[in-house]
């Protein structure tokens, strides 16, 4: 075990690094000289070479991404153009919205999926089931800024029932929520149904049936609780890519999250705050990818192995 | 000889076609794939012009002039969703052509090869797989600059890590087959034996992730331009008319409602479509087929 979490943990790093390096070479690929856009519009040469200077720009651009590496690494990511703070202030500023965001959304789509799942399996091949799948193919296909703007529609100009936009009052995170909800809950509930389905036909079933154990009870302790293994190694997976689809729907709610930081940036070519950004993400989907591999490998020792 | 044609054509003639063998949810999504298909080649010619401004008939709601409403600048919103559907029925495919391609080359390459192009490109594939499509995308457009084929690009991209890994781990599958190592044996050099031997017992594989890879490419494009990145604002694109669309959510519903709406069929067909075709392909793992 403790090879497998060094071994992991390297492979965590070595993620980290190339993400680092990718959008290094990234930012020197920017059409523009970063320090002709840091000056301004109508800065003098002089002011231009003591930025570069300043940051280190005159340098080999070897030597370059080894000082942006050991800044990185003391949490220097340098500043946003747009506001002059310091981007690892201005990143730590909005990641809690997000995660909560993306957390909440994570928290009811397994609750839902893994209930839709074990109805499905049930009713295997009756109209429940069916339903269930027809409905799980279309909420994959639903893009989630959609599925925001027809909430925002329903919920928020038709019903007035809840703001739409902002994070000003308690009810500001249902709807952003709830339209990152249809894929998810797609992908949960079928996994559900499928390992639910394996389950159901295992001999240990049959003989707790047979020893007249309550269908319910079957269902609930024995069945489900084998069920959900592979289901729950999909926490991780599935928050990684909610991640994802809040870029969008942030954007909509103007939820104040690194999402829509992400957006306004590009649009304003702040770009060391897109970079800043893009290694936040980086290191929370290397940290869930950790996570799930740590918990696979607890639930199953042969993932160990490999 | 004769008997033997005699009795195996029957057989052969009640054999059904492939489209008989899918499931009803695969030929229904075949069939509303035909009509975004056929809107995409012959629509604008049936429509009224999608890009015909006319400020006088601005944000009205469905009339029999325009069946679905105008938008902000009076343009007819159903000849523009038609027209839609041929800019993401395109980055779809090119998208996926790309990523097919270019992670088939590093996929097959590192898988056959191995060494140290195959830890690094593996290495490297994992941390891009790792990442939601719209953000590699989205740094894509940003260092590429805008346009339809810096888009194409940036959600191909995006396909290049599922495909190369598809392709790596079904060449070390298959690498030390009987038969590729008699053609090695027989002197046959490394690319000929992935091309020609390798390459067609990975094509039913490739053909399905393909196919939904399609339908993630056009809900990665329709992300971009809703963000109001890569494609000209002004394009009949259905991410950018939602996006144009969100201003006027207000006044009227439809702008937000029926692009969306065309971009959720169209990516529901593909998706259809492609769970049939695994089960014809691969009948044996279609039981597990709804998960993906």
């Amino acid at each position: 075990m403790q090879r497998f979490l060094v071994i992991r943990f390297g492979r965590l790093l070595l993620t980290l690094l190339f993400v680092s390096l990718i959008t290094f070479v990234m930012l020197r690929l920017m059409p523009g000289d970063p320090a002709t856009v840091l000056a301004g519009e109508d800065a003098t040469p002089e002011v231009i070479r003591d930025l570069r200077i300043k940051f280190g720009l005159d340098k080999p651009i070897v030597v370059q991404y080894g000082l942006y590496l050991e800044k990185a690494a003391t949490g220097d990511l340098g500043q946003s153009i747009r506001s002059r703070s310091p981007v690892i202030e201005e990143v730590a500023a909005r990641l809690p919205n997000t995660l909560r965001l993306a957390g909440l959304a994570v928290a009811v789509a397994f609750a839902i999926g893994i209930l839709l799942g074990v109805v499905a399996a049930v009713r295997e091949g009756k109209w429940q089931d069916v339903t269930i799948l027809v409905i799980a193919m279309i909420g994959t296909s639903a893009p989630s800024f959609w599925v925001g703007l027809l909430l925002v529609l329903a919920f928020a100009v038709q019903l007035g029932l809840f703001p739409v936009a902002g994070n000003d009052s308690a009810l500001s995170i249902v709807l952003p929520a709830a339209s990152l909800l249809p894929p998810s809950i797609a992908v949960i509930a079928r996994l559900t149904r499928s390992t639910m389905l394996d389950v159901l036909g295992e001999d240990y079933v049959r003989t707790a049936l047979a020893k007249g154990a309550s269908r319910s009870s079957v269902l609930w302790r024995h069945a489900l609780r084998n069920a959900l293994i592979p289901v729950v190694t999909m926490v991780g997976l599935e928050f990684a890519r909610l991640l994802g689809g809040v870029i969008a729907v942030e954007t909509i709610f103007a939820w104040p999250g690194v999402g829509k930081a992400l957006v306004d940036s590009i649009s304003t070519r702040d770009y060391p705050m897109v970079q800043g950004i893009v290694l936040a993400f980086a290191v929370i989907f290397a940290l869930t990818n950790l996570v799930v591999d740590i918990v696979n490998g607890v639930i199953d020792p042969r993932v160990r192995a490999h | 000889m004769a008997s033997s044609i005699l009795v195996s054509a029957p057989i052969e003639a009640k054999r059904p076609g492939w489209l008989s063998r899918m499931p009803w949810t695969g030929r229904v999504g075949f069939a509303l794939l035909m009509v975004f298909a056929f809107a995409a080649l012959f629509g604008p010619m049936l429509t009224p012009d999608a890009y015909l401004q006319s400020l006088a008939d601005a944000l009205q709601g469905p009339s029999s002039r325009h069946w679905l409403g105008t938008d902000q600048l009076g343009r007819d919103l159903l000849a523009r969703i038609v027209a839609g559907s041929r800019i993401s029925l395109m980055i779809g495919l090119s998208a996926t052509v790309f990523g097919v391609v270019i992670g088939g080359v590093i996929g097959s390459l590192s898988g056959y090869f191995g060494g140290l192009f195959d830890t690094i490109m593996t290495r490297f594939m994992d941390t891009l797989i790792v990442f939601p499509g719209i953000l590699i995308a989205l740094m894509v457009v940003t260092v590429a600059g805008e346009g339809l084929t810096n888009v194409i690009i940036a959600v191909g991209l995006r396909a290049v890590p599922v495909f190369a890994r598809l392709v790596h781990n079904s060449t070390l599958a298959i690498r030390e087959r009987e038969y590729i190592v008699a053609a090695r044996a027989a002197g046959a050099s490394g690319a000929r034996i992935i091309w020609t031997h390798i390459r067609p017992a990975l094509m039913n594989s490739i053909v399905v992730l393909a196919a939904l890879e399609v339908a993630h490419s056009i809900l990665v494009a329709a992300t971009l331009s809703f963000l109001g990145v890569g494609i000209s604002p002004e394009t009949a694109e259905w991410g950018a008319m939602l996006n144009s669309g969100r201003t006027y959510i207000f006044r009227q519903g439809q702008l937000v409602i029926y692009p969306g709406l065309a971009i959720m069929l169209a990516v529901l067909s593909i998706n259809l479509f492609a769970d049939g075709l695994r089960t014809v392909i691969d009948p044996r793992r279609s039981k597990g087929a709804h998960i993906s």
